[in-house]
């Protein structure tokens, strides 16, 4: 069974259709790479997967374990197991990053029945988080994304995931802006979490992050349609020649 | 009050005759433009009754008596005070009328001498008022113990008209913390406070005042501090209940090197209406202000909050700031905020800020994103809007008991 399943997705936004029919499946323990010039649709992608509220769904379906989420509640996707790595995460001033963290995690506990997590239990988990995504202490205090800069709320972002653990991660150009440093930090917690019952959507413009984490299957999104897939063989293909090929392949298509 | 301190008869006989000539404000009136008393018959609030210490009870605090505080509890015209003997030389607490009768040299320089008497709840204030209390610090002492007056409005259909002032002198300390409440939710009781503190010279004094009244009353208050030279005054507001009326807060530092910390939240639901005019006066050079709002409105409630700093000429080297923050929590919920600038000296920094806004969307879905419910999600954002004020104040008893008056607010607010 598939863990992630697109099937002729439709999207519009703002009255204008941004997803013409993507298909695109993501099994567990597979590693995927969504690629595309910008404005193909990529984050929209990512964000209709997590659900957000400005886009809406014309058409097709959104299957993740077996079940069809299109229309489900954002929390809900969440608590299934669906983790969205933002590209431009929001800062929630006044919350600290202690408080917030504390506030999710009980929330899928008292989801799943189970009691508050003690505050042992909850430093431990989040020092140890902390240490492989190499997050200082000092953020513990701080509220969450404010005045953070671009790295330290990439680094906040890859820490929620090793601290939520979902069965599909979808990494929204998580990569872009980063330095060599913070981008091997991000690389490092990817490699961590990722295994064998989990999946995970790269998206990105670029190639470096998928030569620190390995894609087995690579996709190419343009004008809201996947018009290629293949290995990773593809992601050397792009570095050499860029996203031009693609718009010629696809208009000679269309002529 | 037939022995009452002839200060305070002679006071009254005054006050009574002008109350009579002065007429309420409508919306003409300047700063009354957002505020409507069209409802108001002063007439229609009869003097408050004696009232009954049981009832201390039956109202929901704000604050809770902090280790040892020193407290005077008003409950309609009753006034219960904590039955130590004042001693001349020592800090006072105690009934404002008691301490004309035994201290007039102590109340007559001060009293009326911050607030000014030609206004109509002012003047109706001060023909009527019960025992208030008057919290005196004589030089170079402190009040080792915070004080905490309570005031309680149990009578419906009554004015209770409740005056305070605190006298530091030069170099004194105090903690002075105040709450106004009603006992029965639904009484509709007309609540008009006048509060004049003198910070004296390098004195330090920290007022927290609360009001939590029923939201079917009408609150009025005049409430001004003059704060003379190196002193300094820490000023907290919590608009919670009420509705409708209007709370002056007018701080004026009068001395060089004074200074003012003003912080406050009010929130507000179903059709509540609350009203802050602050006014920060610098009329001496090196003084400094700082103060910052934050308001929360659900349902069809409304606020607003109109802010003044004046700078007076030769007040050179004057920092102030002022901001307003409005989180509104539903399409109906409507904030107005004014901040204002009258500046006559020229080597001056003055900020302010004003902000209306509603949760963004953007952070919900965030937050959603990571597993929160819609509800949890809200909340969380709020309790940040609040938090950010509550941490001006370090880790203490004014941190705590604000957050725990918050988040108990809160729930009211939202109806949870």
């Amino acid at each position: 069974m598939p863990h992630l399943e697109i099937r002729n997705l439709h999207v519009r936004a703002d009255e204008k259709e941004i997803l013409r029919g993507v298909d695109l499946t993501v099994g567990k323990g597979e590693i995927h790479a969504l690629m595309g010039p910008n404005g193909s649709g990529k984050s929209t992608l990512a964000n209709v997967i997590m659900g957000h509220p400005g886009l809406d769904v014309t058409e097709g379906q959104i299957i993740f374990e077996g079940q069809d989420i299109t229309e489900a509640a954002v929390d809900e996707r969440a608590r299934m197991g669906l983790f969205m790595a933002f590209q431009y995460p929001v800062a929630i001033p006044g919350v600290t990053v202690t408080k917030y963290l504390r506030t999710v995690m009980n929330a899928h506990r008292i989801a799943r029945g189970e009691a508050e997590i003690s505050l042992k239990d909850f430093r431990q988990t989040v020092e140890a988080a902390m240490a492989l995504t190499d997050v200082p202490r000092e953020f513990s205090t701080r509220y969450l994304n404010d005045g953070f800069s671009g790295g330290e709320k990439k680094r906040m972002e890859i820490l929620q995931m090793a601290l939520q653990k979902p069965s599909m991660a979808i990494l929204d150009e998580t990569d872009s802006g980063l330095d060599i440093d913070a981008l091997q930090v991000v690389a490092n917690g990817v490699n961590h979490v990722a295994g064998p019952e989990m999946g995970i959507l790269i998206i990105t413009h670029y190639q470096r992050i998928l030569h620190l984490v390995e894609p087995g299957f690579v996709h190419v999104l343009y004008q809201g349609r996947i018009v290629k897939q293949g290995g990773p063989e593809l992601v050397t293909l792009l570095e050499e020649k860029g996203y031009g090929w693609i718009k010629d392949e696809v208009e000679a298509a269309a002529a | 009050m037939a022995t009452e301190a002839p200060l305070l008869a002679t006071r009254r006989k005054r006050a009574t005759a002008l109350a009579s000539s002065l007429t309420l404000p409508d919306a003409r009136t300047p700063g009354w433009e957002f505020t409507d008393v069209k409802g108001l018959d002063l007439a229609n609030f009869g003097p408050s009754p004696d009232g009954q210490a049981s009832m201390r009870e039956r109202a929901t605090a704000i604050f809770e008596p902090q280790d040892g505080a020193r407290q005077i509890d008003q409950i309609d015209g009753l006034t219960v005070t904590d039955g130590v003997q004042p001693t001349p030389g020592q800090p006072l607490v105690m009934s404002l009328a008691k301490a004309a009768e035994l201290f007039p040299e102590l109340v007559e320089p001060h009293l009326g001498s911050i607030v000014a008497s030609e206004d109509v709840f002012v003047a109706n204030n001060e023909a009527a008022f019960t025992a208030g209390a008057f919290i005196y610090v004589p030089r170079n002492q402190s009040l080792d113990v915070p004080v905490l007056l309570t005031v309680i409005q149990a009578a419906t259909a009554a004015a209770l008209n409740w005056r305070l002032l605190i006298v530091l002198e030069e170099g004194a300390q105090a903690e002075v913390w105040e709450q106004y409440l009603s006992v029965d939710p639904e009484s509709a009781g007309l609540f008009n406070t006048i509060v004049e503190i003198v910070v004296g010279p390098g004195a330090n004094l920290r007022y927290v005042c609360g009001q939590s009244l029923s939201e079917k009353s009408w609150i009025f208050g005049t409430q001004r501090a003059e704060v003379q030279r190196d002193g300094n005054l820490d000023w907290v507001a919590l608009g919670l209940g009420s509705a409708g009326g209007k709370v002056r807060m007018e701080t004026k530092l009068a001395g060089a090197g004074s200074s003012a910390k003003v912080t406050g939240a009010y929130t507000g639901h179903g059709r509540q209406h609350l009203d802050f005019d602050t006014t920060q006066e610098h009329a001496a050079p090196n003084t400094v202000s700082d103060l910052a709002f934050r308001g929360l409105l659900n349902e069809r409630s409304t606020a607003v909050w109109r802010g003044m700093i004046r700078v007076e000429p030769g007040a050179q080297q004057t920092d102030a700031f002022q901001e307003c923050r409005n989180l509104l929590l539903s399409k109906r919920a409507h904030a107005d905020s004014i901040p204002g600038l009258e500046i006559e000296a020229n080597d001056v920094r003055c900020t302010h800020a004003a902000a209306i806004a509603q949760i963004d969307p953007e952070q919900l879905f965030y937050l959603a994103s990571r597993g929160l419910p819609e509800a949890m999600a809200k909340r969380l954002v709020i309790e940040g809007f609040l938090q950010e004020l509550v941490e001006r104040f370090p880790e203490g008893p004014i941190h705590a008991a604000l957050s725990t008056a918050l988040e108990r607010q809160l729930n009211t607010v939202l109806g949870v």
